[in-house]
């Protein structure tokens, strides 16, 4: 069964009877962190984001004797709530790192730069929080960056993103969470998964996932971790951001007992901007895909084709344009009237 | 096998012996009794809001108070933060047991590789052990709006459920029964079929009293009762029969 849900919807002023305390890490720019196991000496610079399972910070790594490289590097630190919660998404981020190292053999490529890089425990005012830090991947949210360079960077980046969560699958592993915030897009369009919280082993029960992404929520099939999850997940990501304001308007209008993926169907099936995804998404929603690999596949033609085709940019008639045309209209009408009665203007 | 009951109430109880005792009892035999406290316009009041709290904390349990569009998440998560934390207890006492006065006492005081390692086995155990959640609803008149949300979460329970690889099982009982005689009706027996989890409460006869503390002595006593015998009885279908039952035609009658 699933670890954990976090609902896109946050609701303001609810009462909460916590029995087992949350506890909320919130530490200070400029603190420095001290591992208890492995010494390493961290700077915080500032909050990167809050995921379920914990706090992700900008460090900076201090001095370090033999690793002179390192010492001026930047970082990710993340911070867990919960030390079990946490220990589990380390091992399943350590095993999949493990096996790209040894899957993937060769060095050399940027992509072999280690993503994990310590796992450490520190004392913060007083209380022992585990933590662990990883490559810093600089970037905005997939949204913000669709939202700044326009909707024809979606075919592109969207085939890296299937790229990468290709590669989990391969390796046995499934993404679990994903969702707008949990994807970051570099300058260069490289694109990256962050939080790893819901990281799930391939016929498992996905450990976290966010209501509006997941299967389940959708009446559309189980929460066992399939390649069909992520791809699933991946659709209603697409239609969240080319088709924000008519997703929400739904998500409104429907209860969740009637709650259907036909609607996300017809939801794609008449949106301009979605339109052109049909064939791909519909499948991805039903679950069609044999594997990612195929999903993947598919994208690219589609993308690359459409990169192709010149299509018509969908422009609305600007609104003077149609009050010109009813004011003509109604003045033609009169003239016409005024003719009939044999009107005569120059009596 | 891990135990759970799972309260969805709106209030306070009224009748019968305190909520917090019958938790307790419950403990006692190895089941867990969450708690959800379900609120949509205006509070559960102080007094609703402490018994929720006393009888998760009697039961060992979660306790939250939540809106009817939040409780599919909210029982989702408390099912399965309940079945890591028994696991984790029980792992905290085996480290006391093994490591002894001087060693490290609980999971988190372990190096991290010792840690990553026993943190592995507890995933496996919480992913592969056998489950049991019966679920209990409140049927008190003020909660008639709510209990279509309170179907579409035990269907949303049960899909998480089905997900685990372990055998995972769901019953759902509402309270008070129809005459004032019952303390509890059963609407389903143990089951992972989702298909069993719709309409559950369509006929519900909704009526004033709360009686939450005997209606979970009675959820108390189908576990026990269960696990003495494997099938259920006839006196068990008599209570779906109430629960389900149309027109004196038992179109409901399942065997």
């Amino acid at each position: 069964m699933g670890y954990g849900v976090t609902t896109s919807f946050k609701a303001g002023g609810q009462l909460h009877t916590v029995k087992t305390a949350v506890r909320q890490i919130s530490v200070a720019p400029g603190t420095v962190l001290k591992g208890m196991w492995n010494e390493r000496v961290y700077r915080i610079e500032r909050l990167l984001g809050r995921g379920a399972n914990g706090v992700v910070y900008l460090v900076t790594m201090l001095a370090m004797e033999e690793n002179r490289e390192r010492s001026s590097g930047s970082f990710a630190l993340k911070m867990g709530v919960d030390a079990v919660d946490f220990q589990s998404e380390i091992n399943a981020l350590r095993s999949l790192e493990h096996q790209r190292r040894t899957q993937d053999g060769r060095v050399g490529r940027h992509g072999a730069r280690p993503f994990l890089v310590d796992i450490d425990d520190a004392d913060v005012s007083g209380q022992r929080i585990p933590f662990y830090v990883m490559r810093y991947v600089p970037g905005v949210s997939l949204k913000a960056y669709i939202y700044k360079n326009g909707a024809d960077w979606y075919g592109l980046v969207g085939g890296k993103l299937l790229a990468r969560l290709n590669k989990v699958h391969q390796h046995g592993w499934v993404f679990g969470d994903l969702k707008a915030e949990n994807v970051l897009v570099n300058d260069d369009g490289t694109v990256e998964l962050v939080d790893y919280g819901g990281l799930t082993a391939m016929g498992n029960s996905v450990k976290q996932f966010t209501e509006l992404y997941d299967r389940g929520y959708w009446h559309a099939g189980s929460r066992s971790a399939d390649c069909g999850y992520d791809l699933f997940s991946f659709a209603v990501l697409t239609i969240q951001i080319l088709g924000e304001k008519e997703l929400r308007e739904r998500l409104k209008a429907s209860l969740p007992q009637t709650r259907d993926v036909k609607d996300l169907q017809e939801l794609v099936r008449n949106h301009p901007r979605l339109r052109p995804f049909e064939s791909w998404l519909t499948r991805a929603l039903k679950g069609a895909f044999a594997s990612s690999e195929e999903a993947y596949r598919q994208w690219q033609e589609l993308s690359h084709r459409l990169y192709r085709t010149s299509k018509k940019p969908h422009r609305p008639t600007p609104l003077w344009l149609k009050w010109f045309f009813g004011v003509s209209v109604f003045l033609l009408v009169i003239s016409i009237a005024l003719a009939a009665w044999g009107f005569d203007l120059r009596r | 096998m891990m135990k759970q009951i799972l309260l969805i109430t709106d209030g306070c109880s009224n009748v019968g012996v305190q909520p917090a005792v019958a938790a307790a009892q419950a403990r006692e035999l190895g089941i867990a009794v969450n708690v959800v406290g379900i609120v949509d316009y205006g509070t559960i009041g102080v007094l609703g809001g402490r018994e929720i709290e006393d009888i998760a904390q009697a039961g060992g349990g979660i306790s939250r108070i939540v809106q009817s569009h939040q409780l599919s998440q909210t029982i989702q998560m408390m099912t399965r933060k309940t079945v890591v934390q028994t696991i984790h207890q029980a792992m905290n006492k085996e480290l006391r047991q093994i490591l002894g006065a001087d060693g490290a006492d609980s999971v988190e005081a372990l190096p991290p590789d010792q840690r990553a390692e026993v943190v592995r086995v507890m995933d496996d155990m919480s992913e592969q052990s056998q489950l049991r959640v019966a679920l209990l609803i409140d049927a008190s008149a003020s909660m008639k709006p709510k209990l279509a949300a309170v179907e579409e979460a035990i269907r949303d329970l049960m899909l998480s459920l089905q997900a685990r690889v372990g055998k995972s099982e769901l019953s759902v009982f509402h309270f008070p029964g129809p005459h004032g005689g019952e303390e509890a009706v059963q609407d389903l027996e143990w089951t992972d079929d989702i298909g069993r989890a719709k309409r559950l409460f369509q006929r519900l006869n909704m009526r004033g009293t709360t009686p939450t503390g005997p209606a979970l002595l009675k959820v108390i006593d189908y576990y026990q009762y269960d696990s003495h015998t494997s099938s259920s009885s006839a006196e068990e279908q008599t209570y779906q029969q109430e629960g389900t039952g149309t027109d004196g035609i038992w179109s409901d009658y399942i065997v």
